[in-house]
């Protein structure tokens, strides 16, 4: 029991200083209790990145055991420098991408492009510093409401540190199109946050 | 000095800074599903790619756990091992008098009592 519970806070001590990817690589190298570590760790905000993206439970679980066999394949490297749980959280993105790209719902689509030339008309709505009074509740509600290609944006704004090149790259669509896109996620986001305040 | 356009991107900024913190946040509130199960299948989704998940011991009994598991000791060394122990008992056992054997009269002792 006490070996328990020595090994335990080794781990938890391992995963909290930084030492994700040590974890990780052990996990690799066959050690169970790193493996079980690095799960506990990253479910839950894969879960909830994958409920805020697909809005389906079912495939959200899907998504998520998906991208841990990605994890469990892929090499350090790729991650370039980027913490564990944000490599990971690019991932679940990418993942949950081709799940709504199976459902028909990221296409780009002329009423998307429309949309999308549309955003600069909505300059100047976004001075106010209210976001923290906002609760995750509300922030779930209100990205659930937007659609697919936005939620996309942001997450990978939020979650993934990914820049508008990246956000181009993953979505397969011109720079200044992804630009206009991010801020269009952004304008509507805070417009539901508020309609709902 | 700063002008009402720097102020503007300033709170453009800050706004977005805010925002992002505050969706961050949100992913440390995952909805009330089953994680559990869903971790577990994981565990054993990762299990059966190659991955021991059982627990290791600490101590001297977890060593002798991750020697084995690290070196995949081959069941012929064990099965060596077994048959070198047996080999070597049974040597043991040749070497010494049987029950029989000591139960045989010596010649000394049968003409002690004369019956020699």
């Amino acid at each position: 029991m006490g070996s328990k519970i020595a090994q335990t806070w080794t781990l938890w001590r391992a995963a909290s200083s930084g030492e994700d990817w040590t974890l990780w690589q052990r996990a690799r190298n066959g050690h169970g209790p790193s493996a079980v570590a690095v799960v506990r760790r990253l479910t839950p905000q894969a879960y909830s990145l994958a409920m805020q993206l697909l809005r389906r439970n079912e495939d959200a679980q899907d998504v998520v055991q998906e991208s841990f066999l990605r994890l469990l394949n892929s090499r350090a490297s790729e991650a370039v420098g980027a913490q564990l749980s944000t490599f990971f959280n690019t991932i679940v993105i990418n993942r949950c991408k081709s799940h709504l790209i199976r459902r028909y719902e990221l296409s780009a689509e002329p009423d998307a492009l429309v949309e999308m030339a549309d955003a600069r008309q909505e300059v100047g709505h976004v001075s106010d510093v209210e976001s923290e009074a906002w609760s995750p509740a509300q922030l779930h509600a209100a990205l659930s409401r937007l659609p697919a290609r936005q939620r996309i944006a942001l997450a990978m704004w939020a979650y993934a540190d990914a820049d508008v090149r990246e956000i181009a790259r993953t979505l397969e669509i011109e720079v200044n199109a992804a630009h206009q896109l991010l801020y269009r996620a952004k304008v509507n986001l805070r417009a539901v946050l508020k309609g709902s305040t | 000095m700063k002008t009402q356009r720097d102020s503007q991107t300033d709170q453009v900024t800050a706004s977005d800074a805010a925002l992002r913190r505050a969706l961050q946040q949100t992913l440390g509130k995952s909805p009330s599903h089953d994680l559990e199960a869903l971790q577990d299948r994981v565990v054993s989704q990762w299990a059966s790619r190659g991955i021991s998940t059982s627990f290791v011991a600490a101590g001297p009994i977890g060593l002798i756990q991750t020697t084995w598991a690290d070196r995949r000791m081959p069941l012929v060394a064990v099965t060596m091992a077994v048959v070198m122990v047996a080999g070597l008992q049974i040597v043991r056992l040749q070497t010494e008098p049987n029950i029989d054997d000591l139960l045989e009269p010596d010649v000394l002792a049968l003409m002690s009592i004369g019956e020699l």
